[in-house]
């Protein structure tokens, strides 16, 4: 119950592509309130993550919507890092 | 315009999918079809074979951002039908991964949707693919020409 409340004030972090390797031990959940910040905050343990998110090829999603990189951020939003698409 | 779009791990028959879009309409006077297979050499051509193909895809993405191109390629083109069916999860060389599929009353549109939807998708859709060869993987990288492709519909 209280990890769950705990949840909600967080943001949940996603991610795809070469990146979902690169954030293999990142936090799922984070507390921040930009894009910005949370790379900041990755920056300490996750050096190598931290760098290829600032790509400018990297898109980004917040509660599964693509979005810009200076959207505010709400407790509870999940935030998608994405490399670009590869499919077909 | 009727419509199917799916993201599965099981293979597709393309026989049943052609079929189906030839007998959706009795004004259909084209179905053309794309079948993407997974290539067995890898990006180099320095090794005979891949061992397989990985496909991630954002599971709460993927199936919007296929409709999304859908969306766009009924706006642009006559259509009557589409069908896309996108595989995910592990694959072997030769093991079919797309399928687009387009019913219309004229051929040109049929060509040019078809097009349309796989230079979307090699582009837009949510969906990484993760190589693995002699027990190395490496996750593909974007093609230019597939960003130039695109740039030919805007």
């Amino acid at each position: 119950m209280v990890s769950l409340v705990i949840g909600r004030l967080m943001i949940k972090l996603l991610f795809f592509g070469r990146l979902s390797e690169l954030a293999y031990d990142a936090p799922a959940i984070i507390k921040a309130t930009s894009i910005n910040e949370v790379i900041d905050m990755l920056k300490v343990k996750h050096p190598l993550l931290a760098k290829e998110l600032n790509a400018p090829q990297v898109l980004v999603a917040v509660n599964h919507k693509l979005s810009d990189c200076n959207v505010v951020l709400k407790p509870g939003d999940a935030l998608t890092f994405m490399s670009p698409v590869t499919g077909g | 315009m009727h419509t199917i779009c799916r993201i599965q791990n099981d293979a597709f028959d393309v026989v049943k999918l052609h079929d189906a879009l030839c007998e959706n309409s009795k004004n259909t006077g084209a179905v053309a079809t794309f079948t993407g297979l997974v290539r067995g050499f890898d990006k180099s051509g320095e090794h005979p074979a891949i061992d397989y193909m990985y496909l991630q895809h954002y599971p709460q993405m993927t199936e919007s951002s296929l409709k999304l191109i859908i969306e766009q390629v009924n706006s642009r083109f006559d259509l009557l039908a589409a069908t896309v069916i996108h595989r995910i999860g592990k694959l072997k060389p030769g093991d079919p991964i797309v399928f687009v599929g387009i019913a219309s009353e004229h051929r040109r549109d049929g060509f040019q949707a078809t097009q349309f939807i796989m230079d979307y998708i090699k582009t837009q859709a949510a969906i990484w693919k993760q190589v693995s060869l002699n027990d190395q993987k490496y996750w593909v990288e974007v093609n230019k020409t597939d960003l130039l492709a695109l740039k030919y519909w805007q």
